[in-house]
């Protein structure tokens, strides 16, 4: 399993051909980490185009340039499908933001429970 | 046993008891004072909790409300405890820098729409004015009175885009304040016999705004309807009245129309010319544009000449 070990990420493209991207515990995402972060997936996804998975439970805070970036990222998208793991107050918020105002032209929808978003990803997933 | 020894017991075990029980009696009023004391703190730091959740959100409600003001720099306070208000507040603070971006935005386009009637308003001062240049070699009266006529329409709608541009809005325009601005215009326009011909005018001095696509049909009614009178109605030096009436005319209460009206006491249309079917560009302009407003038109020739347009509100 090719796996990237980010200041605010870690992310491997997983078995069940999901990308999974973990946010760390009280993690403060700025630009520089969303640009790592996206060049981290196209490097390990190589020439495939996976659904990813993102866990934001343990999130703090991201910056409006990195909200930026990845809705602009997503609108030529390197990725079919998002999939929005949120548990905490801050991750709920965030979620939502990405849901309604800094939106993605893939599809996007926020999960409680991982099984249910890997299910639901998985109808993405090109392999 | 012996005898003192056994009485010795009796009073070391009654003494033991009473001191058990001392010493239970003792405990349990330490254990309540240990529970009181944990209550206390409790009921303090509750309260001292409830002191910073109202803290919390007054400080939240002052960002929305300078949100409100259009003040977006104002951040809601982040703590280390990822509590609700911390998520409140981290939303707030993320709807803001939104809110920002996208008033910039806004205002950019506010600026380059106001630079664009500014210049559109230009471009047909400068028309008009290359008429009148062309105008100063014309000899002939008819061509004179053309070109005159075609920089009066210029002028009328260059007028709306100045409004615009003053607008708030930009989008646009009290016609009530326009009405007021082309009248002291068309004044001076036709200001050759001012003592012959008196102007009165009866407009709403409520403010009405029209959009675009009713301001520049109504200026153009107006510049034709009130240009005809003062050409057309005082013939051979005879004095006489214009009157201008303008306003929300409620015939219901879910019922309005707009009404412009434009009569004079001059020597009225000759009854042969049927103002809707005619080849005179003034008037077939009014019917025109009438309808592009979605308005009627009527005619009143007695004692003059009174149009009437009433059209529905936007």
């Amino acid at each position: 399993m090719n796996k990237a070990e980010l200041r605010a990420f870690t992310t491997w493209i997983n078995d069940n051909n999901i990308c999974y991207t973990v946010v760390k515990p009280n993690a403060v995402i700025e630009l520089k980490d969303a640009l790592e972060n996206s060049a981290a997936v196209k490097n390990i996804s190589k020439d495939t185009i996976y659904p990813m998975l993102v866990n934001l439970k343990e999130i703090k805070s991201i910056s409006k340039e990195a909200r930026d970036h990845f809705s602009m990222q997503n609108r030529t998208p390197g990725i079919t499908a998002i999939g929005l793991l949120i548990k905490s107050p801050a991750s709920r918020i965030i979620g939502n933001f990405f849901l309604g105002l800094n939106k993605s032209t893939v599809p996007v929808r926020l999960f409680t429970n991982e099984e249910k978003a890997v299910l639901w990803l998985k109808q993405f997933s090109k392999e | 046993m012996p005898k003192d020894l056994d009485e010795i017991y009796k009073r070391v075990c009654a003494l033991t008891g009473e001191k058990t029980k001392a010493k239970a009696k003792a405990n349990k009023k330490s254990e309540v004072l240990k529970e009181l004391k944990k209550l206390e703190n409790t009921l303090k730091a509750n309260k001292k909790q409830e002191e910073e959740n109202s803290k919390r959100i007054d400080e939240i409600l002052k960002v929305v409300i300078s949100f409100a003001n259009l003040k977006y720099d104002k951040k809601a306070r982040l703590s280390n405890k990822k509590s609700h208000f911390d998520a409140l507040a981290l939303g707030i603070n993320m709807l803001g820098e939104e809110l920002e971006a996208s008033t910039i935005s806004l205002h950019e386009k506010e600026v380059l729409l106001k630079e664009i009637h500014h210049r559109v308003k230009n471009n047909l001062q400068v028309i008009s004015s290359l008429l009148n240049l062309q105008s100063e070699k014309i000899t002939q009266p008819d061509l004179l009175e053309t070109f005159m006529e075609s920089q009066n329409r210029i002028r009328a709608m260059a007028l709306v885009h100045e409004k615009l541009y003053q607008s708030k809005n930009l989008s646009q325009i009290d016609f009530t304040e326009y009405v007021h601005s082309f009248i002291h215009q068309m004044n001076n326009s036709y200001s050759l016999h001012p003592n012959k011909v008196k102007f009165h005018m009866n407009a709403d001095m409520q403010p009405h705004f029209f959009k675009i696509d009713t301001a520049i049909p109504c200026s153009l009614i107006l510049n034709e309807l009130i240009s005809n009178s003062y050409k057309y109605a005082f013939p051979n030096n005879r004095k006489g009245d214009i009157y201008l009436r303008f306003g929300l005319h409620k015939k219901t209460k879910h019922n309005a129309l707009y009404v412009i009206e434009v009569a004079d006491n001059g020597i009225g249309i000759p009854k042969e010319i049927d103002f809707q079917n005619t080849t005179t560009l003034g008037l077939q302009l009014v019917d025109l544009l009438t309808n592009q407003i979605e308005g009627k038109v009527t005619l009143d020739r007695k004692g003059g000449t009174k149009f009437t347009i009433q059209f529905p509100v936007d």
